[in-house]
């Protein structure tokens, strides 16, 4: 069955858990979500939700009035927003990353993911932080299960050949300029230098940059499956459109045959009608071979 | 009606465009197609991007792999083709393949 197939052709089979949630920190679905979103209590990662307000909310490149904007304006509108943003949280403790989405879906468009390097840091930040406004909007600020942003970035927008565009689930980092990198994070990597209970791993000026630099170029078929889609698939029970709308794909063959016959799409093709088709086609082939 | 995985050929990378009537002129090529699925997403009735064939016999799909891959390609994309079911070994260990 060709849907079987392909509902389990690469699936985890974690039912339980989001896993959009655990390793980007943001699922379309946010609270609706089928599976579960373990919130941290506490971690060194804070989540700012849509704090950057892109000056292109609807298309990219046009603005609201629908006049083309400036690349370079926005690129520097958006290292005066991050400038302002690594500064006021420099003061509740020191800043690993400070990752910005480039991204346009609902639940990702202007996420803000602050790492600091100790977890009470990133308490203390999201207590400051808690009920106060940015832009003239409150600042909505989480803990956020992201680890490892290697894992939650998409490579092919780093490689400039993501299909997803803004609407990708994987983050799209927007970068900011050698200059603006070198003055905010190498203070702190040269300060760090000095402390006398120095860490064991050698401080470095492009530490965030290596980090970007030493990833996998190669492009794993995984990846690619991991933000193809972004719709989670569950059975809910009750009216006949529910059911249609949100039939699971992880059902046994039983009651996913069952399901289909009640709930058919008039565009879906069976599989015996498929099968007909192309029997049909193979037909006309070996006809006109004749 | 269960599909034999061994005579069926995932085919990868899919342009939007595809049709299940260009792809079957293609995958006619090696040998005889018995069914052809483009699964498609249930929200937005966009294909997924990848297909599903079934051949008449396991040497036809698997030449069929060795006669298109990398060679392909559609509206831009070159296509990708494996036997049903065969995974790929994973280039990241720690990334677990997930697929909605």
């Amino acid at each position: 069955m060709a849907e079987h197939l392909a509902s389990i052709f690469g699936t985890e089979k974690d039912r339980v858990n989001c896993p959009f949630y655990f390793k980007i920190g943001a699922c379309r679905h946010g609270d609706r979500c089928s599976r579960l979103h373990n919130k941290p209590s506490v971690s060194p990662t804070l989540l700012l939700s849509n704090m950057y307000l892109r000056p292109d909310m609807i298309t990219p490149g046009i603005d609201a009035q629908g006049n083309p904007i400036d690349p370079e304006k926005i690129q520097a509108d958006f290292e005066d927003f991050y400038e302002d943003i690594f500064e006021e949280l420099s003061k509740y403790g020191e800043i690993e990353s400070l990752h910005v989405c480039d991204n346009f879906a609902d639940h990702m468009i202007g996420n803000v993911y602050v790492q600091f390097r100790e977890e009470d840091q990133a308490a203390r930040a999201l207590q400051a932080l808690t009920g106060r406004y940015y832009s003239g909007r409150p600042i909505i600020v989480e803990f956020s299960p992201v680890s490892d942003f290697r894992e939650a970035t998409c490579r092919q927008y780093e490689e400039n050949s993501c299909n997803r565009g803004g609407y990708c689930n994987f983050m799209h980092v927007k970068e900011i300029g050698r200059d603006l990198r070198k003055r905010l994070f190498g203070h702190l990597h040269r300060s760090r230098r000095s402390h006398s209970h120095g860490r064991s791993r050698s401080p470095s000026p492009y530490h965030y940059r290596r980090d970007y630099d030493r990833r996998s170029s190669s492009r794993s078929r995984d990846h690619d499956d991991y933000y193809r889609g972004g719709s989670h698939d569950y059975y809910r029970g009750g009216s006949r459109r529910s059911s249609e709308r949100h039939r699971s794909s992880y059902d046994s063959d039983g009651s996913r045959r069952r399901h289909r016959s009640r709930t058919r799409s008039p565009v879906r093709d069976g599989s015996e009608e498929r099968r007909a088709q192309i029997e049909q086609w193979n037909r006309e082939r070996e006809a006109a071979q004749v | 009606m269960a599909r034999n995985p061994t005579r069926t050929v995932y085919i990868g990378n899919l342009d939007e465009k595809v049709t299940e009537r260009i792809l079957y002129e293609i995958l006619i090529q090696p040998g005889r197609v018995v069914d052809l699925c483009i699964p498609r997403d249930k929200e937005t009735s966009c294909p997924k991007g990848y297909a599903f064939a079934e051949y008449e016999t396991e040497e036809i799909a698997q030449y069929a792999v060795q006669l298109f891959s990398g060679l392909v390609r559609l509206y831009g994309k070159t296509l990708k083709f494996a036997i049903s079911g065969q995974d790929k070994p994973s280039s990241n260990g720690n990334n677990p393949r997930i697929q909605w």
